[in-house]
């Protein structure tokens, strides 16, 4: 499966929100979906959903326009909520059979996901009984009752502790694995850049990164090598002498060199190897999901 | 049409097993059914009292001061029954004893007084000019050769009469069709309020979302209201049924006018039409009140919120309230045929007076219309109100931006 957004534009009144929204997600490759507060992330989302109508623009689902009623969508929407007062498995076999399962395929289906997150005992309680933790899994539940083609979750993370975060993104996976259609926001690089393959960075109603994770990352890289000597301080200078056009930034135990340009391996090896000195770490500098995050933003917003 | 079904059995489900819906439908069937006990159990307390009223339990003295007395009278007196004493100090020593609570010094055959020692707020005298004026009228009457037997048929001669009623007699209908009206009236203002607070709850505990993205607006206010419907007349049956087997078990000992009561308010065209009214129109308030709890983002503001109808409501009340004296009135006609007020109104003039046909067919179509333009009004509302949380809204802007909204 193949979700597309086209060109989406959503204002609010005389605000605009959405600037021409261009987003793809594949099937087996879960999209992270980042931004800033504000940046348009929950607006997307519910466009995709049909909470809001957007005011332009086309959502397709392999070339066909999208409907969310009409397809099998585990959803979990950044405003939790669920019946305080109702019990925890009646309402998730009734979430369930609201998005089309049997009673009994919904009522098999969250009692495997409660026991899965550890919450079978607490099937027969009313939710408000919960801690606030479990309260939150049972939303994340909610989204996975009867085995959804599309994940759509927005924020999935907040609230869980460490533990539970491990078992989430475990669940998540094996959606990923068995060719599900996954995309969630987060603020939590590390569960992004750990989960995902693809992002999509959007700023202020605009995408200004979408794309294969790894690919984005290793084009920012630019030029830029980490070195580690077995003297530091008497590579540095070499570098410094033979190449004086290049950008050095020390590290505690390392320096990254940002060649300008494409870096003539041959050169700085034979210079190195010439002087004597011993390199012990030579590779490609890559930055992390929260380097090309504040790098991108920060930048945008200067 | 499968979203409704779902949502329809959920709701049924979370109300009928509400805790509170289980005992108040149990207590009020019970105490129903106890009502209709009442008049097998009223002989078992008349006569058996101890009533300080009851002339029986006092104990009467009695002084005739010196003279004539007629022949009987003395007799009459002690029928009572009374003890006579010789002097008016012997009658107060046996006051101030206790042994009596009421004493009589009799001057003349017509005049007498009535000594006490203490005067309880039962304590009375009622029985002595009574029974010295009945004394004193059999006297005259055999005096004059009249027999006393025969007074009451000379004075109170049975009339013969037959009423024939064209239209409807609504002596007996009155009361029957305004106890009917009453449970409508509570029905509506009770599961009116639950509906918006149900609807209201959804935004409050931001469930809206998940379920505006799970199924259509349509498929769940139509649930929550006919579920809503459907589990105020399963209440209802219950205590009514309570009611019914009552009447049933005590139906020999309930006094005649109750049966004609029954049987005079009951017929065909008052049961079809109370029916009708009351199932239509209950559904068109409920599709109002769910469509003003959407209006809201949290419980507390519920009351404020469904406010204006019901004023709405009870003005309804009121019109069939006191239309009852003036059933052929312009105004109870109006009322009866406008939706808001007629779901009280037209059963109500049903029962007390005939309804030309183009009456009901008038008030029925209007209150089917109005009943689908509310509950279309309602799913509008419903959607529009998913995402706007915050300051309330004036219900004119609601309504405006919601017919417009095109989500």
């Amino acid at each position: 499966m193949k979700l597309e957004l086209k060109n989406i534009h959503k204002s609010f009144g005389d605000k605009k929100v959405l600037h021409g929204i261009d987003m793809t997600v594949q099937s087996g490759r879960a999209l992270g979906f980042l931004g800033r507060n504000g940046a348009g992330k929950s607006t997307t989302i519910r466009c995709i959903m049909e909470v809001f109508r957007q005011d332009e623009g086309d959502i397709l689902l392999d070339g066909q326009p999208f409907h969310a009623k009409n397809q099998h969508v585990g959803y979990l929407p950044e405003e939790r909520g669920m019946y305080s007062k109702a019990k925890v498995l009646d309402q998730l076999v009734y979430f369930g059979q609201l998005r089309g399962g049997t009673k009994k395929d919904s009522k098999q289906s969250a009692t495997k996901w409660l026991e899965y997150f550890d919450l079978g005992e607490w099937a027969g309680k009313p939710l408000e009984q919960l801690s606030k933790g479990n309260q939150q899994k049972v939303q994340i539940i909610q989204s996975f009752v009867n085995d959804p083609d599309l994940l759509i979750l927005d924020e999935p993370f907040s609230g869980l502790d460490p533990v539970n975060a491990q078992i989430f993104k475990d669940a998540i996976g094996g959606f990923v694995k068995e060719g599900k259609l996954v995309i969630f926001s987060s603020h939590q690089m590390a569960y992004v850049e750990e989960l995902c393959d693809d992002i999509a960075l959007i700023h202020e109603g605009n995408i200004l990164l979408d794309g294969d994770l790894d690919a984005i990352l290793k084009a920012r890289s630019k030029n830029r090598w980490v070195l580690e000597g077995k003297d530091n301080k008497a590579l540095r200078e070499l570098i410094e002498q033979n190449f004086p056009s290049f950008e050095i930034e020390s590290h505690e135990d390392s320096f990254i060199v940002d060649a300008k340009g494409e870096l003539d391996q041959a050169a700085l090896f034979n210079a190195i190897a010439n002087q004597g000195l011993l390199l012990e770490k030579f590779e490609r500098w890559m930055p992390t999901l929260n380097d090309l995050f504040i790098e991108t933003v920060g930048g945008e917003k200067q | 049409m499968k979203g409704l079904f779902t949502v329809f059995n959920y709701e049924l489900n979370q109300h009928i097993r509400k805790k509170s819906v289980i005992v108040t439908t149990i207590v009020l069937a019970l105490i129903l059914f106890g009502i209709t006990f009442i008049p097998r159990l009223i002989p078992l307390f008349s006569g058996s009292g101890s009533s300080d009223a009851d002339p029986k339990d006092i104990s009467y003295g009695y002084v005739l001061a010196q003279g004539a007395w007629p022949k009987g009278l003395e007799e009459a007196v002690q029928s009572l029954p009374a003890k006579r004493y010789e002097t008016r100090s012997e009658l107060e020593i046996a006051l101030k004893d206790g042994e009596l609570k009421t004493g009589f010094y009799l001057e003349s055959p017509l005049k007498f007084e009535t000594l006490y020692m203490d005067r309880t707020l039962y304590a009375s005298a009622d029985i002595m000019p009574g029974l010295l004026a009945s004394f004193y009228t059999n006297s005259q009457l055999v005096s004059k050769g009249i027999n006393p037997e025969e007074l009451p048929s000379i004075l109170h001669p049975e009339v013969e009469q037959t009423t024939t009623v064209l239209g409807q007699d609504n002596t007996s209908t009155a009361f029957i069709a305004m106890f009917l009206m009453l449970i409508v009236y509570f029905l509506v203002l009770i599961y009116g309020i639950a509906t918006a607070t149900m609807v209201a709850r959804e935004k409050d505990s931001r469930a809206m979302e998940l379920l505006i993205t799970s199924t259509s607006a349509r498929s769940l206010i139509l649930g929550k209201v006919f579920a809503s419907a459907v589990a105020a007349i399963m209440q209802l049956s219950v205590i009514l049924f309570a009611a019914f087997v009552g009447y049933q078990i005590n139906k020999s000992t309930f006094p005649e006018v109750i049966h004609l009561m029954l049987s005079g308010t009951l017929t065909t065209n008052y049961v079809v039409a109370y029916i009708f009214y009351t199932l239509v129109g209950y559904l068109m308030y409920l599709f109002l009140y769910a469509a003003l709890g959407s209006t809201v983002s949290r419980v507390e503001d519920v009351s404020s919120a469904t406010a204006p109808i019901q004023f709405l409501f009870i003005f309804g009340y009121m019109i069939a309230a006191f239309g009852m004296n003036m059933s052929d009135s312009i105004l109870f006609r109006v009322a009866s045929i406008i939706p808001f007020t007629g779901v009280l109104v037209m059963p109500l003039r049903t029962a007390l007076v005939s309804v030309p046909m183009t009456d009901h067919i008038l008030a029925a179509g209007l209150m089917g219309l109005f009943t689908v333009l509310i509950a279309y009004l309602a799913i509008r509302i419903y959607r529009w109100g998913t995402l706007n949380y915050g300051n309330k809204t004036s219900l004119r802007k609601v309504v405006t931006e919601a017919l417009r909204n095109k989500d």
